[in-house]
Order: structure tokens, then sequence, then C-alpha cells
């Protein structure tokens, strides 16, 4: 039996839903969600932004391991920056029940009654009863390089500048995560994404880790 | 071991599970969930219209 594949986009105003089976490729939407169009699915703004802070911040992980004094100043404003870029986003997601999360939910809870009771007819008390965690979640990405990222800093034997190091980690690992998203949210699935963000990033560690032991 | 790292922190940690339950979604209302129905009904009725597709073009 064919496979029929996923992949889901929320807003304040609804979700769509790209369905594939082999080269057959539908899209489904709520009611309202391209009457209204707010970009509130990215916590960040724009992705422009977004994208210039992330080069910057690898030009500066390239540069700590080698001159950390004279990149400290800047450093430290850049973790401000990123550190900025993560708050931006706190308020939509500690509000309670916002549009945007009951939506999110919904999208969720839709693609996993669909994949799950296939072929059963779906049936809305089943819905309700549906998980709304859904593994291919652009979140899973976010939390899982947040946790990694904190597992390298863990790991490493960092000794000054401890404090912006940490703010600057988090803020690339977050940045990379939503550049990534942005730039093909659809072509690849997020779970294909996680690996190779991973490995970069345990690249740069290394890259620190080193020029710290030549210093 | 870095896989592992990675899974343990992730997978069998729980933690996205969590942060998406608690974070990243909320509880939808009673008209959210039935429209969200409908298209459940849409797109089942269409994947079933391509699975016969395919299948006519199989025989």
């Amino acid at each position: 039996m064919e496979k029929l594949q996923m992949t889901g986009k929320a807003n304040n105003s609804g979700f769509e839903i790209t369905a594939t089976i082999n080269t057959e490729i539908n899209r489904f939407a709520t009611r309202n969600y391209d009457v209204k169009e707010e970009e509130v699915d990215s916590p960040v703004n724009s992705w422009i932004i977004s994208a210039i802070l992330y080069i910057l911040a690898l030009i500066f992980y390239a540069e700590i391991g080698l001159a950390l004094d004279i990149w400290a100043s800047l450093f430290i404003l850049l973790s401000a920056f990123a550190a900025g870029n993560i708050l931006w986003s706190v308020p939509t997601l500690l509000r309670k029940n916002s549009l945007w999360k009951q939506w999110h939910a919904c999208e969720h809870k839709l693609v996993n009654i669909i994949t799950r009771n296939n072929p059963k007819f779906p049936c809305l008390e089943k819905l309700k009863q549906t998980s709304p965690y859904n593994s291919n979640c652009g979140s899973v990405l976010i939390i899982t390089t947040l946790l990694f990222n904190l597992y390298i800093i863990c790991a490493l034997p960092f000794t000054g500048y401890l404090l912006p190091i940490i703010l600057n980690f988090i803020g690339v690992i977050y940045l990379v995560a939503i550049f990534a998203r942005s730039l093909c949210p659809k072509k690849y699935p997020v779970n294909k994404l996680t690996f190779p963000i991973m490995i970069i990033l345990a690249g740069f560690a290394a890259l620190i880790l080193l020029s710290q032991q030549q210093a | 071991m870095g896989s592992f790292a990675i899974e343990l922190l992730t997978k069998y940690s729980g933690i996205p599970y969590l942060a998406q339950k608690y974070i990243f979604t909320g509880e939808p209302t009673q008209e959210q969930y039935e429209e969200t129905f409908l298209l459940a009904l849409k797109i089942q009725a269409w994947q079933k219209s391509v699975m016969e597709e395919i299948e006519i073009e199989r025989r």
C-alpha cells in the first residue's frame, strides 16, 4: 500500500496540510488559513535577520579560539542579540492558549489520526483523544539541538567567558534550527536535518577545543 | 557514544514531548476540532480516490 506523507504548517488563523501519495500532491487548509496571513509560525519575524546573525555567529565561533580577548566584547554583543532573538519568541510561547498553539495542536492531531488510524474512518471523539505530539515537528528540532548544545558545553573544558559562550552557543543553535527550517521546511523532513546540523556543531566545538589547547 | 547521548537526551528523556505538549501546543476549542475533523474527512476522501486510481492503473 502506498504511503501517505503529510507536512503541516500552522498560524493564528488555521493550518494547512500538504499530503503526498507517490507523485500525487494535494494541499488542504482550514477555512481562514489563507484569509489572514500572519507570520507567527516562526518565532522570529524575519528569517533574513536570523540568517545574518547565523553567519556572524559562525564567524565569531571560528574566531573565539584564535583571539578570545580581542573578540570578547563583540562576542558578548552578539550573544545579547542571540538571547534577544530567543526572548522575542517567549511571550508567544508562554501564552497558555494562543490561537497559534491551538491550531498547531489541531494540525498534529490530524496528522496523527490520519497516519495512525489509516485506513479507518476518523471520528470527532477519537480526534480529541489523539496526542498532539508529532516527532517530525520543527519544535523537536529546536529542543533537540538545544539539549545537544547543553551536552557539548558540559563536555568541553571551557575556562573563561563561560556565560557569553553559553548564550552564544544556544543562540547559534536556535538560529541554525530556524534558518534551516525557513529555508527548506517542505523539501527535507526535520528529522533528516537534525543529524547534519549536529555534526557541523560538533565540528565547531572541536575547533574551539583544539584552538584552546594550542593557546 | 554521541548518537547515544542524542537519543538519551531527546527520544528517551521525553523533553521534546513535554515541551511540545506544554509550550508549543494548546487545547483546541470545539469549533477548531470540528474544522479539523472536516479536513480529516477531506484528506481521507482524497486518499481513497488516489488509491483507487493507482489500483486501476495497476490492473
